[in-house]
């Protein structure tokens, strides 16, 4: 498969149309809470061409209709505290990534000279130029695996500095973007303007940092040192601000979603038919959610409504056996409600959603020559799901599609290398790292029945 | 008790334009190869509560894996492994 130039020129048009029209109804929101009285929560409408919002009370509240049907003209709750844009915050907080980020990167100079193509020569000013609008240094690198996928990290790092000081999920990736962009420019001026890095770190790295951003704060409201810990870890800047100041203000209203937080431990025993291996695993992991898909925030201008993250390892008697993470948005869309009549089996409600949708998945599965490894950026993607309960059952299912940018070891490398065949010669990345990039699509469909009170 | 199954299906081939891939002075880009891969994964699950707040789950997974390798430059290169894993687990939740 070939890529052309216009693909990766649409990638980048993408990323810079997006927070323009999602600034533009943040502007409008913006507007109209201005017209309303400034107490929390302030309450502004949204008017969207393509959204539809329905007035939702928690799930657990009394309601003693009948099924009803309240289609309202698209209510969004916007807080006092989502309107002011902090310029100077975000300023300080993405200075200070980069500088660390810089030191990090000056201290292990010598280990990356092997990835030095360009040197400058003659005027300065071109050459910086040459480097933002032409293609001719734009590359797919091929660093190792980890530092490829630590852009993910440093990612959600640009992005949370921005969203912290009050930028909507769009705007913060339009900064994200443009960080990324100046670190590759600039600060790596020696090597090449890395196309698989500004995609990890714009899309995957948004997604991290979005999902990172809410579990953070919905993480705050928990009690006990397991969720303060990964409260911590998931948004670092709002925990060290929090040592030194007051100022806990949440962003978002739990009454408004439906949060997940669980940890668990378990054992796994698995089999591969034609390489003949078993294995034993001891299993930890985490899996959390965050469902405001028919609450009423600002959902497809500017908060994604449904946030998804799981995490699992696996340890063996060899050491880590299996390391997956995933994490996907519901950017927000067309969604309705009809709720069944509270504690009767003959009534049923349903609910529904469809919209955008974008996702990041970390495989890595066994060890050696026998590690099944990927990287999927799930760049934007169709997310479409219903369920149907009543007093005793609750039906759910859900289909996603995405378009997705892959770091691969490809499978047949094991053959392949058993039979004498080596990467040299063939695409620098297979051979400094063992993987390739690759472009291709991501499709999931879930199905659930739960009875009442399931766990 | 919940009853859940989970399909997911991806495939991926890979970018092989030349012109984007970086190319040393030592290890020039001429004997390219072509990877195309699959992953099908099949999860079906039971879960059951113990207490309001602690959860037992089993899980049983196949994954199908499939991946050829291809030679751009050089057509008499040809790989392709194939292999299923199946995967069951024991799990204790805790909801915070």
């Amino acid at each position: 498969m070939n890529i052309k130039k216009h693909a990766v020129i649409t990638t980048v048009i993408f990323a810079l149309n997006a927070p323009v029209w999602a600034g533009e109804a943040s502007f409008i929101a913006e507007l109209a809470s201005t017209t309303l009285p400034q107490q929390a929560p302030v309450v502004a409408s949204i008017s969207t061409s393509n959204t539809y919002f329905m007035t939702s009370a928690p799930f657990s509240a009394n309601s003693s209709a009948a099924i009803t049907h309240q289609p309202q003209p698209d209510p969004a709750i916007t807080l006092p505290q989502l309107i002011e844009k902090d310029w100077w915050g975000a300023l300080a907080e993405i200075t200070v990534v980069l500088v660390i980020g810089e030191l990090l990167y000056k201290t292990g100079e010598e280990s990356m000279k092997e990835d030095f193509d360009y040197e400058i020569e003659g005027n300065t000013g071109r050459y910086f130029v040459d480097r933002i609008v032409t293609t001719e240094s734009w590359k797919l690198d091929d660093n190792e695996v980890g530092m490829n996928w630590g852009h993910a990290y440093a990612g959600a790092l640009y992005h949370q500095a921005f969203r912290n000081y009050n930028f909507n999920y769009y705007e913060s990736m339009l900064g994200n973007f443009l960080t990324s962009g100046i670190w590759e420019v600039f600060a790596e001026y020696k090597e090449v303007v890395s196309i698989n890095d500004q995609i990890v770190t714009t899309f995957g790295g948004s997604v991290l940092g979005e999902s990172f951003f809410q579990l953070s704060e919905m993480l705050d409201t928990k009690e006990g040192w397991v969720p303060a810990t990964f409260a911590g870890v998931f948004n670092p800047s709002k925990t060290l601000r929090g040592w030194f100041s007051d100022d806990t203000a949440n962003r978002f209203d739990r009454q408004q979603s439906t949060d997940q937080f669980d940890i668990y431990t378990g054992a796994l025993y698995s089999t591969k038919d034609t390489a003949d291996i078993s294995t034993t695993t001891m299993l930890l992991g985490v899996k959390a959610s965050i469902d405001s898909v028919q609450g009423q925030y600002d959902a497809l201008s500017a908060t994604p409504s449904l946030v998804e993250l799981d995490m699992e390892l696996g340890i063996s008697a060899e050491g880590i056996e299996d390391w997956q993470l995933s994490s996907s948005l519901f950017l927000g869309g067309y969604t309705q409600e009809v709720k069944p009549t509270t504690g009767s089996r003959e009534s049923w409600g349903h609910n529904w959603f469809i919209g955008p949708s974008m996702g990041i998945e970390y495989s890595s599965l066994g060890q050696e020559d026998e590690e099944d490894f990927f990287a999927a950026i799930n760049v934007i993607g169709l997310s479409a799901g219903g369920e149907w309960q009543n007093a005793d059952f609750n039906i759910s299912v859900r289909g996603d599609i995405f378009g997705d940018f892959s770091m691969v070891k490809p499978f047949a490398s094991k053959d392949y290398q058993a039979s004498g065949g080596q990467f040299w010669g063939t695409k620098s990345v297979l051979w400094e790292g063992g993987y390739a990039y690759g472009l291709g699509h991501t499709a999931k469909l879930t199905l659930k029945q739960a009875t009442e009170n399931c766990y | 008790m919940l009853l859940g199954l989970k399909v997911t299906s991806q495939r991926w081939d890979s970018i092989d334009d030349k012109e984007f891939n970086r190319s040393s002075d030592w290890n020039r880009n001429k004997s390219d190869l072509d990877f195309k891969d699959a992953r099908d994964r099949y999860e079906v699950y039971l879960g059951l509560p113990i207490t309001k707040t602690v959860g037992l789950s089993v899980h049983h997974e196949r994954i199908d894996r499939s991946g050829t390798l291809t030679g751009i430059d050089n057509r008499n290169i040809y790989h392709r492994n194939d292999d299923s894993e199946s995967r069951t687990s024991l799990r204790l939740a805790y909801r915070y």
